[in-house]
């Protein structure tokens, strides 16, 4: 093994892990809230997505204390529930995520395909991914840390008309009621940040953890970043174009300005969110896995635990083939729910033995 | 192989005749064995003609050998009388003392010669390589406007004293590391003690010794006997004929492994950033060292996407285009008769014919390709409209781009890849390249060589040499790669 100190090398699996985090927190914020947060309070959809940002930050510091607790103990029968309840959550946010990216793809950029042709490129793509476990992912999403925000911030300014500031009025949207709703059905964007609450591959024994503050502020960056995305959809459609977009990839769409070659920052705006989706798709994937094989250590041979997480993932993404994304915005708050369970459940966990104890 | 070594007996008479049987001597024409009287008891030296410098065997061994008087060595005991010889006779340096059979007969077998004694079950093995070689010359492949221009060549001893020459250290260790089963092929592995991670020599030795293949002849199959992931389309080691070059190696803490008969080096561990760098980048200011890598990027990155996003506009995003453009390319692609992406694959493939024909044809043919099918082939094929011009150009700039990755193995690397984007952008548009992209670059961060992840210290971060893409000033430049053992 190369000569490097072993806190390096965790700091920079946490690093990359934490990562993952963000840009899957971020995209899961966007893809939700055009979804469901645009359709409840149209312009002020931002707005109701700053609780989520506060639950996620609350996630990330609960991850770090539980990852404190628990790391090197496998054995706990309550860990193994606690694990289990990841693997589902981690597996809808995957199978949300990815499903985002299949049908705004086919919405946006393979308008002629069928969906169905572009949801099963999709999901090889993402095999592809998984089988390298989810180090590789990480490592990619730690890469693209600084050139994925910068690219969505500056094709998305290119995109700005000059009289961008309609789009923030009226300040709260519908309403203060419909936003209260927004705020509460999109508390389930933050389930990516739960992947926090398993070690890195590389770390799965006892080790020096980073401190809080190391998960927290990249998770606020990454929430952040899909929270301006929103942001950035008021200022490019005004109240009133925003009522009247039925399809969830248009709603999507940041593009007001009438700048020639806007097809370009069309398409590389939409190739920059495809890619924030496909990533927070595929690291949530591998944490599923991660937190299956952790529950039953009799999935991880011959890989039983990638297989099974696939074979659930495959036919929820079959089924959005025949019904549409619209369920799955719906039912995209009922993740609250598990979410809240893993938080008390990591609450309730006895702390780590003392060392000779 | 037997598992038991064969080692040398007392007896003279007996150890020539298993000399000769392995060597398959008098029918095998090359063995030399010649026996004299070296004093009180008699001696023979064997070695394979043409192989040692006939002169030095000559007057360093048997010369004075055999002008030793009569009586000298009576009383030295027959097991000690190799050592007196050398004491008091020999004057080669270097040389060893070896028993055992297959080990003598390797070492004569690569040009070294061996001396054996009545009752003395010992035999002295010394280098008296005396074979032509080629003169050190100007590098072929990796040439420079500003920076040295010596090469190594194919003698392994010659390349050892090229890379001594450059860095005088005394940490700086050889070790010696015979490859192959039946052919065996030696190699030799040095790195700066204290500065390399002994481990990863350790490793490379370790690899080298238990490969099981009949033999190694190159360094590319010296190569593919280290890496660790056989499968990728990026290579794990970094190769040069620069002994400039393999010295910084050595300063980073790599370590480099030379092997006999062959004229490169191979550096390792080594990241993706490695194959991107030339000396030209160091030897330079760092401002044209930095314009010089950017360009070099620019060129890789639009040798593996141009191609394919060229179709990807064609057949899925016209819109991108401006009006004119697309009515120009449309007039032009409605008189070509077969479809866009075979029209693609034929121009790549034509390419990449006359890059491999202009290789391998002789001499001043090969010059006489490039010209002959980049200008009237490529021409005459836009006459007669089997392909449209825009193709053609982007193909060319798409192999130009190429030439510019100074790696030839990652330039394979990159043609197949590229080849994969090409059909993903004729198949899938914008978004099935991004998709290959992204699961490629997923793949990338994945590897290693020798355990040091190939994509770092971009990601995972490790602090180390700011060296990756940007050629930063040497002032800035105070840590050595994020491997060795001491960075500072």
């Amino acid at each position: 093994m190369p000569n490097t100190a072993l806190d390096v090398r965790v700091r920079a699996a946490f690093r990359a892990r934490a990562t993952a985090a963000a840009v899957a927190l971020g995209a899961q914020i966007f893809a939700t809230g055009t979804g469901l947060g645009v359709t409840l309070s149209l312009n002020a959809a931002y707005l109701g997505a700053m609780p989520c940002l506060l639950l996620g930050v609350i996630i990330a510091a609960a991850a770090r204390r539980h990852l404190a607790k628990s790391l090197g103990k496998d054995g706990a029968v309550r860990l193994g529930i606690l694990r289990a309840m990841l693997c589902l959550l981690l597996l809808s946010c995957s199978a949300l995520l990815l499903s985002a990216t299949a049908v705004f793809a086919s919405q946006v950029l393979l308008a002629q395909a069928k969906v169905f042709a572009v949801v099963v490129l999709t999901f090889a793509g993402a095999v592809i991914c998984a089988l390298s476990g989810g180090t590789g992912i990480a490592r990619l999403a730690f890469a693209m840390r600084f050139v994925l925000p910068l690219g969505l911030a500056v094709f998305t300014l290119q995109a700005l008309s000059p009289d961008f500031l309609a789009g923030l009025f009226p300040w709260l949207g519908t309403g203060a009621r419909p936003l209260a709703l927004c705020a509460l059905c999109l508390l389930g964007a933050s389930a990516p940040v739960a992947l926090l609450f398993l070690p890195p591959p590389e770390c799965a024994d006892a080790c020096a953890l980073p401190g809080a503050w190391f998960f927290i502020w990249r998770v606020l960056l990454g929430g952040a970043c899909g929270v301006l995305m929103l942001l950035a959809v008021s200022l490019c459609n005004t109240y009133e174009t925003l009522a009247g977009l039925r399809v969830w990839g248009e709603r999507m769409h940041i593009v007001s300005s009438s700048q020639p070659r806007e097809g370009i920052t069309h398409m590389l705006l939409a190739l920059a969110k495809l890619a924030a989706l496909f990533i927070g798709g595929v690291s949530t994937l591998c944490a599923a896995e991660q937190a299956a094989c952790c529950a039953l250590p009799v999935l991880h041979r011959g890989r039983v635990g990638l297989a099974l997480c696939l074979l659930v993932l495959g036919v929820v993404l079959w089924l959005l083939t025949r019904w549409g994304m619209d369920w799955a915005f719906r039912a995209a708050p009922v993740l609250a729910l598990p979410l809240c369970a893993v938080l008390l459940l990591s609450l309730w966990l006895p702390g780590r033995r003392a060392r000779g104890g | 192989m037997n598992d038991d070594p064969i080692l040398l007996c007392p007896l003279l008479a007996r150890n020539i005749e298993i000399f000769k049987n392995r060597l398959g001597a008098p029918s095998n024409a090359d063995v030399i064995v010649r026996r004299f009287r070296s004093g009180a008891f008699e001696s023979a030296v064997l070695a394979i003609d043409g192989m040692v410098d006939a002169r030095r065997v000559d007057e360093n061994i048997l010369k004075p050998c055999m002008d030793l008087p009569e009586f000298a060595g009576e009383h030295v005991p027959p097991c000690e009388r190799t050592g007196f010889l050398m004491a008091h006779a020999v004057s080669i340096l270097p040389m060893k003392m070896k028993e055992n059979v297959d080990e003598i007969l390797a070492d004569v077998l690569s040009g070294q010669c061996a001396l054996l004694c009545e009752g003395s079950a010992v035999a002295s093995v010394m280098d008296t390589r005396g074979f032509d070689r080629r003169a050190v010359g100007r590098p072929e492949a990796e040439q420079v406007v500003l920076g040295p221009h010596e090469s190594f060549t194919e003698a392994l001893r010659t390349n050892i004293t090229l890379l001594r020459r450059i860095v005088q250290r005394e940490e700086l260790t050889t070790e010696f590391v015979t490859a192959g089963g039946r052919m065996k092929t030696r190699c030799a592995l040095l790195y700066l003690r204290g500065t390399a991670d002994e481990a990863m020599a350790a490793r490379i030795r370790d690899r080298l010794e238990a490969s099981g293949y009949d033999f190694a002849l190159t360094t590319g199959e010296v190569e593919q006997i280290i890496e660790e992931h056989p499968m990728a389309l990026v290579p794990q080691c970094v190769r040069t004929e620069r002994p400039d070059r393999a010295a910084s190696f050595l300063a980073e803490g790599q370590i480099v492994v030379l092997t006999d008969g062959s004229p490169e080096a191979l550096g390792a561990p080594a990241t993706l950033w490695h194959q991107l760098h030339t000396p030209d980048d160091t030897s330079m200011r760092w401002q044209y060292g930095t314009f010089l890598r950017v360009v070099r990027f620019l060129g890789a990155a639009i040798h593996l996407f141009l191609p394919g996003l060229y179709l990807a506009v064609l057949r899925f995003h016209p819109e991108l285009l401006s009006p004119i453009l697309l009515t120009s390319v449309y007039e032009t692609s409605s008189r070509v008769p077969i479809p866009v992406y075979l029209e693609a694959l034929l121009m790549t493939l034509a390419f990449d014919l006359i890059n491999e024909a202009g290789l391998r044809a002789p001499g001043a043919l090969g010059n006489a390709l490039g010209i002959v099918s980049g200008l009237i082939l490529g021409q005459s094929a836009v006459s007669a409209d089997i392909v449209s011009p825009l193709l053609l150009i982007v193909v060319a700039a798409s192999g130009l781009g190429g030439f510019c990755v100074p790696g030839y193995a990652l330039n394979v690397g990159l043609k197949i890849a590229q080849l994969l984007f090409l059909t993903a952008g004729a198949f899938g548009g914008f978004y099935l390249m991004a998709l290959l992209a992204l699961c490629m670059a997923c793949r990338l961060c994945t590897l290693h060589s020798l355990g040091a992840p190939l994509t770092a210290p971009l990601t995972p971060h490790r602090p180390g040499n700011p060296d990756i893409l940007l050629r930063f000033p040497l002032k800035f430049q105070k840590a050595r790669a994020f491997f060795a053992k001491h960075r500072s």
